[in-house]
């Protein structure tokens, strides 16, 4: 199966088929159209795409925290040998903050302004019975430094907006470990921030991954995010997932035609010719409204057939190690097209 | 720098803006300088950058450019005119803006027609024939279609809001374009339609583009200078690809250290946490890179480096005024990797 590469035992999530409908004044919206995936212990899955493919919807209904008018439904949807989908808000607020945290894009919004972050760091720690409050302002202390912030047991004291952006964001990341949880989803970590407060933030990331044995499922549109620190790698477009494979391997062989073009349009460090325009995705998302029909990228894609269009979805086709996408071509004729898409920008 | 072109369009000549701050009720009065001293000319036709991290100053920069801030010292002159002397119709003839996100700085309860003939009623009123036309043209320009006229903002992707913005901008046919992060709000596949346009469309019309964004890896791909802004200052000036091949300035260095390449075997660097960037209201004495710079000796902790030429490039870094006396008091040459 393409949904884990390696056999890591027991997957610490098992996700089948999880489909997300909002109802608008206008009809159904189907925000994810069946993903399915698992994510092994200590390993970090990145699941990356444009704004409304869906990446940052099905982890909200992961934890619990999708709004009102959305449903979710699945096959399976396994955290730690507990099924969390749409479990009751009782047993889901033991579970999150405590074995399952997150990680915001916005650590403005996702601190409280009116508490000191000694008061919501050990808030987590209390709610979820782990020890007293002295044992509370221990770990925080310790967190606290273990992400670099100096003079921490001050600082316990002190309140969001005295620190800046990215000390905030390293106080969230504290906050997503004081339980000791075994997933962390971060939905797009370092977009609010400076891009040389994003490197070390995210180096940060994956050395608490390595220390404590952390599994990240690390939500992101940023490519260079998703090549410096993720293991697995997922794309995903308008609510499904095109292509997954292992990061190196996503990047050495993209496949799908959606993936070929995201890589290309980045505008990259490298070549700088003056005279050579960036390469574009012509066209638009389609509108998720109703029922979809076979490919979704196909009215933005080169090498679309008339069957492209065909029933329910298209499937997925196994590369082997891990990597398969969702195509009608055959993998060589995707492999010259990626070569002649090179060629273009060389 | 000082050297004034015949074809100069801009021109800053130790532009300050400042802000008066007051902490509590007793202290003392304090002041930001939101940008300091900063000079530069600017070519007809030239695409340039202005590229810096949070709180440096760019945007106040551009909105002092756009006559929306007024200079507190120094003066800017734009056709050799000083921008005070113009008038807000004749300034919007000259300086027209594209800002950052595409869902706030459009009126959402104006078609996308109306939207763009704004500023050339404000400016020029026109008969409506005319606008309507000159409307369309610019739609075709930025490729809207026109079945768009009618719509409004709400119903409409971020880059077709975008072209809106730029068919706005566009319509008074200024001069200068002043693009603040103009793609950051983008998705990536959309914000390589939006800078290939902008670099169509300024050498079509010979606009002169002064971009500003954090990001350097866009910048790198349009502009021809780039100049990189720290607290306040222009710490290094040149050729694009000079920057990026041989950046002098240690905060250079390290911006082109922290792109993200999307390549699975570039390492994360490992750096230690410096606690970003220091705050603007307490500017660090002397080089105010001071505090993260790893090759600071006592002279950066007290004195300011002022702007210099090296080799084609210019730099406000101790270690590059003099490099030779610079080794000799046993001091590193700042290098990229």
């Amino acid at each position: 199966m393409a949904y884990a590469y390696e056999a890591c035992g027991e997957p610490i999530l098992s996700v089948r088929n999880l489909e997300v409908s909002l109802k608008t004044s206008v009809g159904e919206l189907k925000a994810t159209r069946g993903i399915s995936f698992d994510i092994c212990p200590g390993e970090t899955f990145a699941i990356v795409g444009e704004s409304g493919c869906g990446k940052s919807i099905s982890s909200m209904a992961l934890m619990g925290l999708l709004p009102r008018i959305a449903t979710a439904r699945a096959d399976r949807c396994v955290f730690d040998g507990q099924e969390i989908l749409n479990l009751s808000r009782r047993k889901l607020s033991n579970i999150r903050g405590n074995t399952l945290s997150m990680i915001f894009q916005d650590p403005m919004t996702s601190l409280n302004p009116v508490y000191t972050i000694g008061d919501q760091l050990t808030e987590v720690f209390l709610r979820h019975g782990k020890g007293n409050r002295k044992q509370a302002r221990e770990r925080a202390v310790f967190l606290l430094e273990r992400v670099g912030i100096k003079n921490a047991a001050e600082r316990l004291g002190a309140y969001p907006h005295q620190l800046s952006g990215g000390l905030r964001q390293r106080v969230v990341i504290a906050m997503a470990m004081m339980c000791r949880p075994k997933l962390i989803i971060a939905d797009e970590p370092t977009t609010a921030l400076d891009v040389t407060v994003q490197m070390r933030t995210l180096a940060l990331l994956a050395e608490l991954q390595r220390e404590f044995g952390l599994a990240i499922i690390l939500i992101t549109h940023d490519l260079g995010v998703v090549a410096s620190l993720s293991d697995r790698v997922a794309v995903m477009y308008a609510g499904q997932i095109v292509e997954t494979a292992p990061t190196r391997q996503l990047f050495a062989d993209p496949t799908h035609p959606y993936t070929q073009g995201l890589i290309q349009c980045i505008p990259s460090y490298e070549p700088p010719n003056p005279d050579a325009e960036l390469h574009t995705i012509p066209g638009m998302v389609p509108s998720l409204i109703g029922k979809q029909r076979g490919c979704a990228f196909r009215n933005r894609c080169s090498l679309a057939v008339d069957a492209c269009g065909e029933g329910d979805e298209i499937a997925l086709r196994e590369l082997g190690e891990g990597h398969a996408y969702r195509c009608l071509q055959p993998h060589d004729a995707l492999v010259a097209n990626w070569r002649l898409l090179q060629g273009e920008s060389a | 720098m000082l050297d004034t072109h015949a074809d100069t369009i801009l021109s800053l000549r130790d532009v300050e803006v400042t802000f008066p701050l007051r902490r509590g009720l007793f202290s003392k009065p304090g002041a930001l300088h939101a940008v300091n001293r900063i000079s530069l000319d600017v070519q007809r036709g030239e695409f340039i950058s202005i590229v810096g991290e949070s709180g440096c100053g760019k945007s106040t920069l551009a909105k002092t450019l756009l006559g929306l801030q007024p200079a507190t010292a120094g003066t800017i002159s734009i056709n050799g005119k000083d921008l005070a002397a113009y008038s807000r119709k004749d300034l919007a003839h000259q300086v027209q803006p594209i800002f950052q996100d595409p869902y706030s700085s459009l009126n959402p309860r104006k078609s996308v027609a109306s939207n763009i003939a704004l500023p050339l009623i404000l400016s020029e009123n026109p008969p409506a024939s005319e606008v309507r036309d000159r409307v369309r043209e610019i739609m075709q320009m930025v490729s809207l279609p026109q079945r768009f006229e009618h719509t409004y903002p709400s119903q409409m992707s971020g880059g077709q809001r975008q072209r809106v913005a730029i068919a706005r901008a566009l319509i008074t046919k200024p001069k200068i374009l002043i693009c603040d992060e103009p793609t950051s709000a983008l998705d990536v596949s959309v914000q390589a339609q939006i800078l290939n346009l902008l670099r169509d469309l300024s050498r079509r019309l010979n606009l002169t583009s002064i971009f500003i964004s954090h990001d350097l890896s866009v910048v790198r791909h349009l502009t021809q200078r780039i100049a990189v802004m720290y607290l306040g200052r222009v710490v290094e000036l040149g050729e694009s690809e000079q920057v990026f091949n041989s950046p002098r300035h240690p905060y250079t260095q390290l911006l082109i250290r922290s792109i993200l390449p999307p390549d699975p075997t570039h390492r994360l660097p490992t750096l230690v946490w410096d606690g970003g960037g220091p705050d603007p209201t307490n500017p660090p004495a002397g080089c105010h890179f001071n505090p993260r710079c790893r090759y600071a000796v006592d002279r950066c902790r007290v004195e300011l480096p002022a702007l210099v030429e090296a080799d084609g490039q210019q730099v406000a870094c101790h270690a590059w005024a003099d490099p030779a006396k610079w080794r000799a008091a046993g001091g590193q040459i700042p290098q990229l990797s």
